[in-house]
């Protein structure tokens, strides 16, 4: 894959041109599309933070790599290991897990993960979220829009690329009040 | 490799947890159909029933030549109806829309014993009893716990709610959703 191509329908360049884009698609489509993105940038050798929330990072290890992505590059900062296990686990080199799921207080984990990455590899670098829709289940639209907005001035602060996914069905009105604060919405 | 080893083998590859949509005239006769296909190929398995009693659900197995020793059963149903005595290779769970009871039933069992496949019977029966997003949060960390432990899943759901918003929120929680009509078909 070459920087600018449209690859499934996802226009790498336009995502490139903006610190923020919200990509709207089917639920169904949201870890492939999220596969090929990281797939562009890991190519180009950039250093990724991969915010999972709706599956472990073992998980999205495995689809990574299956898809032939090499995570060496990529951090995640893992909402579902450590919420339903009562074993408890530790944060490592490459996978910081926050332990509750719907607390939002957790942003600040969050976005210390953020800060050490962000200042601790060269290079342009990226922050992916699965999903929107999965907040949202969590917490009241106006809490979300918050949390988005506050990310999105960190993230570019930090000079962080943001881009996060969410479903396309039923929530347009939601979205709708979310997607204010992207500096660009695709609609996949 | 028959049509059921090449479904267990692409979940391997493709994913671990699959929602089955099954048309509800159809409905007992393909679960029996594939839960009798995926025990013939595996040991351990446990089974979720929130549509029938174990009584009858067991009793529907062997007539199916299902090897029932390979199961152990969560039972939402008998105990809205009567108080079930106690048997070994089931738990009882007051009703399917106890939640948090059904919750901690599955995750027990996951931490304590170790199985191949799960399978859920059904994501419809929950809407029956719960409203959408309580019954999404709930997929959403059952799910979440069957990856971590790293076992196989199948979650049946009526064709006709597969526009339901449940659905469409489990499409990003599950590995695929396949109508049951394309079960055993390679892809």
């Amino acid at each position: 894959m070459v920087e600018g191509q449209c690859f499934d329908g996802i226009d790498f360049e336009k995502i490139d041109e903006e610190p923020s884009t919200l990509i709207i698609t089917h639920g169904g489509r949201i870890q492939s599309v999220i596969s090929d993105i990281v797939k562009y940038y890991v190519d180009k050798g950039e250093f990724g933070i991969y915010l999972s929330l709706n599956k472990p990072h073992k998980t999205v290890e495995s689809i990574l790599r299956h898809g032939g992505i090499s995570e060496k590059n990529l951090f995640f900062i893992d909402c579902i290991t450590a919420s339903v296990n009562t074993i408890g686990v530790l944060d490592s080199e490459s996978v910081a897990y926050l332990n509750d799921f719907d607390d939002l207080s957790q942003k600040k984990k969050i976005m210390d993960a953020v800060d050490k990455f962000a200042f601790s590899v060269p290079g342009n670098k990226f922050m992916i979220v699965d999903a929107l829709r999965t907040i949202l289940l969590y917490h009241e639209p106006d809490i979300v829009s918050k949390l988005v907005k506050d990310l999105i001035y960190e993230l570019r602060d930090a000079k962080v690329r943001f881009i996060v996914l969410t479903r396309s069905e039923d929530d347009s009105a939601v979205i709708k009040t979310i997607s204010y604060h992207f500096d660009q919405v695709i609609d996949l | 490799m028959d049509s059921t080893n090449e479904d267990l083998e692409g979940s391997k590859d493709e994913g671990q947890i699959i929602v089955l949509l099954i048309p509800d005239e159809e409905y007992s006769r393909r679960i029996l159909k594939i839960t009798k296909e995926i025990a013939n190929v595996c040991d351990n398995l446990c089974y979720v029933s929130l549509n029938l009693p174990y009584a009858p659900l067991i009793n529907n197995f062997k007539k199916e030549g299902i090897d029932i020793s390979k199961f152990y059963v969560i039972d939402g149903i008998t105990q809205t109806a009567e108080i079930a005595k106690n048997r070994d290779g089931v738990e009882y769970v007051s009703s399917p829309g106890a939640l948090t009871e059904l919750s901690l039933a599955i995750s027990h069992l996951l931490e304590t014993r170790k199985f191949e496949y799960i399978i859920f019977d059904s994501l419809s029966t929950l809407l029956v009893y719960e409203a959408s997003p309580t019954v999404t949060k709930f997929v959403h960390s059952l799910m979440a716990k069957i990856r971590v432990v790293g076992c196989k899943a199948i979650f049946t759901c009526l064709k006709q709610d597969s526009s339901s918003v449940l659905l469409k929120d489990v499409n990003m929680f599950s590995d695929r959703i396949l109508d049951a009509e394309y079960w055993g078909r390679k892809n």
